[in-house]
């Protein structure tokens, strides 16, 4: 389980990875900036509350004995000494010149100013150490400096803890966030992902499709249900215009085969004149031009209404063009055209062979009917990055641009076709077989000519 | 036409159809090639008459008022009966068309025929294909190899592609009997829907050229509207 959830992240691609990372960077930066504030503030309290009451003790005792007259200063401080260890205060005075008269401290430390207000300073002890003072100063009568200061060195050092302590929540809490960050982002992400494809299934006509909506729905979701909706609304519509088509064509069928029985008795029967007999071979001709409309109209119906996949196999479609090109060599040649085949080894892909040959058969019929005498016709299969691209190219007088898109839609016949027959459904079955499949259905310019371009992804094998 | 087996006996085709102008039309067309025709308009009607028997093929419409052709099918070929059926049906999908083969059906026409179509899917019903094991076939003097795949006619190496050969043992095994393009499309191309081009006429036309030398006779004739036949010269 853990695997696949490892493997699910391997296959997401590098765009993803970078944009889930920048909002995850978004959230540790939010978060640090969050965390920073409470702990800084925090810290700001503690340490002033720490030292706020030392701050006040070393001042008082400060202005205390400055007030005292100077000659008593001396015995005031050397009585104050025998208390120990009572008095946590250490008092000194020295001369003008820096040199101890009296006190605890044996010189003035290193950035001492002599302005009455407290500060923290370090001290370098006998032993080597490092000792942290609380130290107020003042110059008193004669230029003599009268120093009180308070070991806080605890104290600083529960400040730096706390100061560490503050570092490594904000480093947690940033790194945190980052991830938290990163994974909602591709959750999110997958999720838009799958919706995606979704949609492209929707788009290529599975139309039984829905959008995915999770347990308890989001603003998301509730656009989903919207979507899945109006889904429901659109199949059912579909469905009935298939399910009318459908109808109408076979309905038409049964009197059309009474209208052609009677019309083969007539024609049969001998007591017409010539120029009858005619009216009856055209009429014969008109029903079955009837008949394979309905034929063709049907097939597509069924190519994108019933499921065919089940006819799905693997297919040799090099194979597949060398038999369509030698089928239709001979027809290719008797309209002057030169039909020929570019398609090496086996290439398989998984399709219904039946309705890939009858699009690949559709494509070529239309490329020798339209190319012109003299003219090429390809069939080529080939690999291209992860793709096989089966195409059908001549270099006859090619698509107008203007009629390109249309072409695939049923009942259209370019403006050049005016007057070669044909049910203008050739295309659109190619399209539905395509689209049945699955492949991309492109129409290229062959510069000259036209290319028409069945693009098959290939699946990964099971 | 409507004695196929040279037997002296009239074929007799029972024909299960409920449209009555299509049903009269198929009496006339059929009876006018040599069949004698009986015809029922419901599947009750149907069943007394193929009770009755002696019926040499069916033809029976899939849309009969009240039930499917299918189920009427089905139920002879419970019962073992083993006339051959040609269904006629105004649905060509795939799966109609396996349906109907499964009932029971042996062929399978979809609305609106030709009637020359239907004659010789009828033909092709009551006289099955030599089949056989056989290495070598032989028709007069065409000589087919079955598995070195050479054909030859009076000894002379035809050089036929393979497609061309596939064709030649189609009509060879079918010797005598009208073939349409439909059915060579389903059987030697195994193309179960139509072609716009004479993809048919041309591949034939070739094989043809191969076949019959100038001066020879042609093997493989047309029969108009309908398709071809081949008759071996003796």
């Amino acid at each position: 389980m853990f695997a696949a959830w490892a493997s699910s992240f391997v296959r997401i691609p590098k765009g993803v990875w970078r944009s889930a990372a920048r909002f995850g960077a978004g959230v540790a930066l939010l978060l640090a900036i969050g965390v920073g504030a409470v702990f800084g503030v925090t810290y700001w309290l503690a340490s002033r509350a720490l030292f706020r009451s030392i701050d006040g003790a070393v001042v008082e005792q400060l202005e205390l004995l400055s007030e005292r007259p100077p000659e008593m200063l001396p015995f005031m401080i050397t009585s104050r000494l025998h208390h120990r260890p009572a008095v946590l205060t250490q008092v000194s005075l020295f001369s003008a010149d820096g040199s101890l008269i009296v006190g605890d401290l044996s010189y003035i430390p290193r950035g001492v100013r002599f302005d009455s207000k407290p500060r923290i300073l370090a001290m370098p002890t006998a032993d080597g150490g490092v000792l942290r003072l609380d130290v107020a100063a003042r110059t008193v009568v004669g230029g003599r400096h009268l120093v009180v200061a308070r070991d806080v060195e605890r104290l600083v050092v529960f400040r730096e803890t706390l100061m560490r302590i503050l570092v490594a929540a904000l480093a947690a809490s940033a790194g945190l966030g980052m991830v938290a960050g990163t994974l909602y982002a591709l959750r999110g992400q997958a999720r838009l992902r799958r919706l995606g494809a979704a949609a492209e299934r929707i788009m290529l006509g599975a139309l039984d499709e829905r959008l995915e909506v999770q347990r308890r729905p989001d603003a998301t979701d509730e656009l989903c249900i919207m979507v899945n909706r109006i889904l429901d609304r659109l199949e059912r519509l579909v469905g009935a215009w298939k399910n009318a088509g459908e109808n109408i064509a076979h309905e038409l069928r049964t009197p059309l085969t009474a209208l052609r029985v009677q019309l083969e008795r007539l024609r049969e029967g001998g007591r017409l004149e010539e120029r009858d007999r005619l009216t009856v071979v055209r009429s014969l001709r008109a029903i079955d031009g009837i008949r394979t409309l309905t034929s063709r109209l049907l097939r597509i119906a069924e190519i994108e209404h019933h499921g065919r996949a089940r006819d799905f196999a693997e297919v040799d479609v090099a194979a597949l063009l060398h038999e369509i090109g030698s089928d239709f060599t001979p027809l290719a040649e008797k309209a002057g055209i030169t039909l020929g085949v570019q398609a090496g080894g086996p290439v398989v892909i998984r399709a219904d062979r039946e309705l890939l040959a009858e699009a690949v058969i559709n494509l070529t019929e239309n490329a020798i009917k339209y190319a012109g005498r003299g003219r090429h016709v390809v069939l080529r299969a080939q690999r291209s990055g992860g793709r096989i691209v089966l195409a059908v190219a001549d270099d006859g007088p090619g698509i107008a641009p203007a009629d390109r898109e249309q072409v695939f839609h049923r009942f259209y016949r370019g403006r050049a076709t005016q007057g070669t027959p044909g049910s203008g459904l050739g295309l659109a079955l190619v399209a539905s077989i395509a689209t049945h499949h699955g492949f991309e259905l492109r129409l290229a310019d062959n510069a000259p000519g036209c290319r028409v371009e069945l693009i098959c992804p290939i699946r990964e094998a099971i | 036409m409507g004695n196929p087996s040279g037997s002296g006996a009239v074929t007799r085709l029972l024909i299960v159809e409920d449209d009555a102008a299509t049903a009269q039309g198929l009496r006339e067309g059929l009876g006018a090639r040599g069949f004698e025709i009986s015809h029922a308009d419901s599947v009750e009607a149907a069943e007394a008459l193929v009770a009755a028997g002696g019926w040499d093929a069916l033809i029976v419409d899939r849309m009969l008022p009240g039930q499917d052709g299918l189920f009427f099918v089905r139920g002879l070929r419970e019962r073992g009966y083993t006339v051959p059926v040609l269904i006629l049906t105004a649905l060509d999908t795939v799966d109609d068309r396996i349906l109907g083969l499964r009932a029971g059906g042996d062929d399978y026409l979809v609305k609106p025929f030709a009637l020359g179509e239907l004659v010789a899917r009828i033909e092709a019903l009551l006289r099955r294909p030599t089949m056989g094991l056989r290495p070598m076939l032989r028709a007069g003097s065409v000589e087919l190899d079955l598995i070195g795949r050479v054909a030859r006619r009076a000894e002379r190496d035809l050089e036929l592609l393979p497609r061309e050969f596939q064709l030649l043992e189609y009509f060879v095994r079918r010797e005598g009997q009208v073939v349409t393009p439909a059915m060579l499309l389903r059987d030697v191309w195994n193309y179960n829907f139509e072609l716009r081009s004479n993809l048919v006429d041309v591949q034939l036309g070739r094989l043809r050229r191969k076949l019959d030398r100038p001066g020879e006779r042609h093997l493989i004739t047309n029969v108009r509207g309908v398709g071809f036949v081949f008759r071996a010269d003796s």
